[in-house]
């Protein structure tokens, strides 16, 4: 696989004119679980965001959540604002790799717009593209450093809050920037819009049949750094709910083959289990909410749109961390409580760009990591990924195309989730063997 | 035009997203023939590369070969990022073994680091472009820290967290920073925000136990903080040299 994060294959059983089996294939171990076991409580949240590279801020905001969980304190409504701008900052820069980098390549290979399939094909044919995207990166980047520290390892969110709060001109200059990037998103949204109508025929095989989706975006602030109610809706658009405290009981995990992955399950039916979590899944609980947005509904749940979703939530994002910028953040030192862990468990809900990610830690009565466990989206969307590659492979070929043509619809299918191979191999290697 | 290859092997991607972020990447994509980049391209040819960037550590046989067939070739090298270059944070697996590309090749240039720094990047980066030679600050983090003048080693450390600004050097403190050890090239920018340097960068000599063992032997270190090593080696295995 190319242009998504990190190292996989598919691997494809054709017999005849069936497809009889898909596994996506992760083959890279990464032991994050053995690394973090008996490390002290403080260390974690300067381990885990270097779990992955485009969503540090997800994992550092995990393991603090989950730490401040263990310890039951409250932190400064200021923190809590600058943690979820370090997320905006990272929704923008990860969505944007996915839109311009990997899945708009496809769209406009599709729509006979360019030869080469990546960024430079991309400018080669509209060249108001890649300044675009480079602009949107850099502003990400710039309000993720203000607000977090640095772009990879997050270190101004600790346990307690902030290690420091942001001035004035830094509030300033993010406003400015954040404007200068609205043009050229809303530019970007229309043209993709224009795309996608052009391929309507093509796009219908990549409908997920009976989605369940699964999501803590809060619904009544539209924060991504979420509630510790995770939001469950199955295939009959009935809701649940669950506390991230108790995700072990609902969610059920299996391990991938050949894989130091695995796919996770609701625990309600295992066999035929297409949880989608990510933008698809965000906005159908805000549409339990609202009904302003029934028109996008139609839109779910085909993963063609899963793009447009993510120019959405850029857009969104955008407008957001100005709003909070200009409206709600405050002034002041008072940006942290003093916390001192103590043996308990703790546990912790946050969207990250591709959808929930989950956090649970025993702590011991030395204050180090007794045990974790990491529920990531990737792992949450792949046994829907290794579905929809094979109604899409099964689709082409009924219409006679060659195998590269079935495997390059296969490779589109699998960007449209935009996973990230970094999160999904994080896993602990002893269970392996 | 130069071929540039851009190699990920056990790693976050983070050095790779830190390149795409890089103010030279948009010149890169049009100076440089980039024949294998698998973050942003379908392109994949790993021959006759003139450079190639390396960001990840060893963990596998497959990866160790293709490293060595390049070497052999007389591909360019480049070490990126704290993993291919020490090891990186998975040095502390117990179930996994992970090693630097320098274990298996002689790397042209190596630029560590989590992520890089973005000024050196850049000119790692301009250097596959244009030819002009890389080098590393052969200065510790110290020189490019504001609180340098403060710096004394007379203070009992008796923690390895900050959890405030500092007002001066966080060894005057009484909390651990390995600034005194570590290369300079980051522009202190951890300490600037409030985080005592946990070495990323790794050490000046290149032998870390040793320059653990002199900055130690200089510090008076609280009894209650004797469980260090998390810290000290955090990015490379702690492995003695010794001469037979």
């Amino acid at each position: 696989m190319t242009r998504i994060e990190g190292d996989s294959a598919l691997i494809v059983t054709r017999e005849k004119d069936r497809i009889t089996n898909v596994i996506y294939n992760m083959p890279t171990a990464r032991d994050f679980k053995g690394v973090i076991i008996g490390q002290q409580v403080k260390d974690l949240p300067k381990i885990v965001p270097r779990i992955c590279g485009i969503c540090p801020v997800a994992h550092r905001i995990g393991a603090v959540k989950a730490i401040e969980s263990a310890s039951e304190v409250s932190i400064p409504p200021v923190a809590e604002l600058l943690r979820e701008l370090a997320l905006l900052g990272e929704i923008i820069r990860s969505h944007t790799y996915s839109v311009f980098f990997s899945t708009l390549p496809d769209i406009m290979y599709l729509t006979d717009q360019i030869s080469r399939q990546d960024i430079l094909g991309i400018d080669r044919t509209q060249p108001r593209l890649l300044p675009i995207a480079i602009k949107l990166y850099n502003c990400a980047e710039t309000l993720i450093t203000a607000t977090a520290g640095n772009t990879n390892m997050a270190f101004n969110l600790i346990p307690g809050g902030l290690m420091q709060n942001i001035t004035i001109t830094q509030q300033q200059e993010l406003i400015q920037q954040l404007h200068a990037t609205l043009s050229g998103i809303k530019w970007t949204k229309e043209y993709y819009g224009w795309l996608l109508n052009e391929i309507e025929g093509e796009i219908q095989k990549y409908t997920l049949p009976q989605p369940r989706y699964i999501s803590c975006f809060d619904t009544h602030k539209n924060r991504f750094y979420g509630t510790d109610q995770i939001e469950f809706i199955s295939e009959d658009g009935s809701q649940s709910k669950f506390s991230c405290a108790e995700f072990s009981e609902f969610l059920v995990e299996q391990d991938l083959p050949e894989a130091p992955t695995k796919i996770i399950y609701a625990e309600s039916n295992k066999r035929l289990n297409n949880l989608l979590a990510g933008p698809h899944a965000r906005l159908a609980a805000l549409q339990t909410k609202s009904t302003k947005s029934k028109e996008s509904l139609r839109n779910i749940p085909n993963l063609f749109y899963s793009g447009l979703l993510r120019i959405d939530e850029i857009e969104f994002a955008i407008t957001n961390a100005i709003k909070l910028l200009e409206t709600e953040w405050q002034t002041g030192e008072d940006v942290s409580v003093a916390l001192e862990p103590q043996i308990s468990i703790g546990a912790s809900a946050v969207e990250a760009p591709r959808g929930t990610l989950l956090y649970r830690i025993n702590i011991n009565d030395v204050g180090r990591i007794e045990d974790i466990d990491i529920r990531v989206p990737t792992e949450l969307n792949a046994s829907a990924i290794t579905l929809i590659v094979k109604k899409v492979m099964t689709a082409c070929l009924d219409l006679g195309w060659s195998n590269d043509q079935i495997l390059e619809r296969a490779k589109m299918a699998v960007r449209c989730f935009d996973p990230c191979v970094s999160c999904a191999t994080h896993t602990d290697i002893r269970f392996r063997d | 035009m130069t071929k540039i290859g851009f190699l990920q092997l056990n790693s976050c991607s983070g050095c790779m997203f830190a390149v795409l972020g890089s103010a030279i990447f948009p010149e890169l994509l049009k100076s440089a023939d980039i024949q294998v980049f698998r973050l942003i391209s379908d392109i994949q040819s790993e021959d006759h590369l003139d450079v190639v960037f390396v960001e990840g550590g060893v963990t596998c046989n497959e990866d160790a070969e293709l490293l060595r067939r390049l070497w052999t070739e007389g591909t360019k090298i480049i070490a990126l990022g704290s993993c291919a270059v020490l090891g990186g944070i998975m040095s502390q697996s117990p179930n996994m073994h992970i090693d630097p590309v320098n274990k298996f090749v002689d790397p042209h240039s190596s630029l560590p680091g989590c992520p890089p720094p973005r000024r050196l990047l850049g000119n790692l980066l301009l250097s596959a472009i244009d030819g002009s030679e890389f080098e590393l600050p052969e200065k510790n983090v110290c020189w490019e820290c504001p609180f340098a003048q403060d710096q004394t080693y007379e203070i009992e450390i008796t923690s390895l967290h900050s959890t405030h600004s500092p007002k001066s050097c966080f060894l005057r403190e009484g909390i651990l920073c390995l600034g005194p050890i570590t290369r300079a090239g980051c522009e202190a920018h951890c300490i600037k925000g409030s985080t005592p340097c946990d070495g990323c960068m790794g050490v000046l000599n290149g032998n870390l136990p040793a320059a653990i063992a002199n900055l130690f032997s200089v510090l008076k270190v609280s009894e209650t903080i004797r469980e260090y090593a998390e810290l000290a080696f955090r990015y490379q295995k702690p492995e003695l040299k010794l001469k037979h």
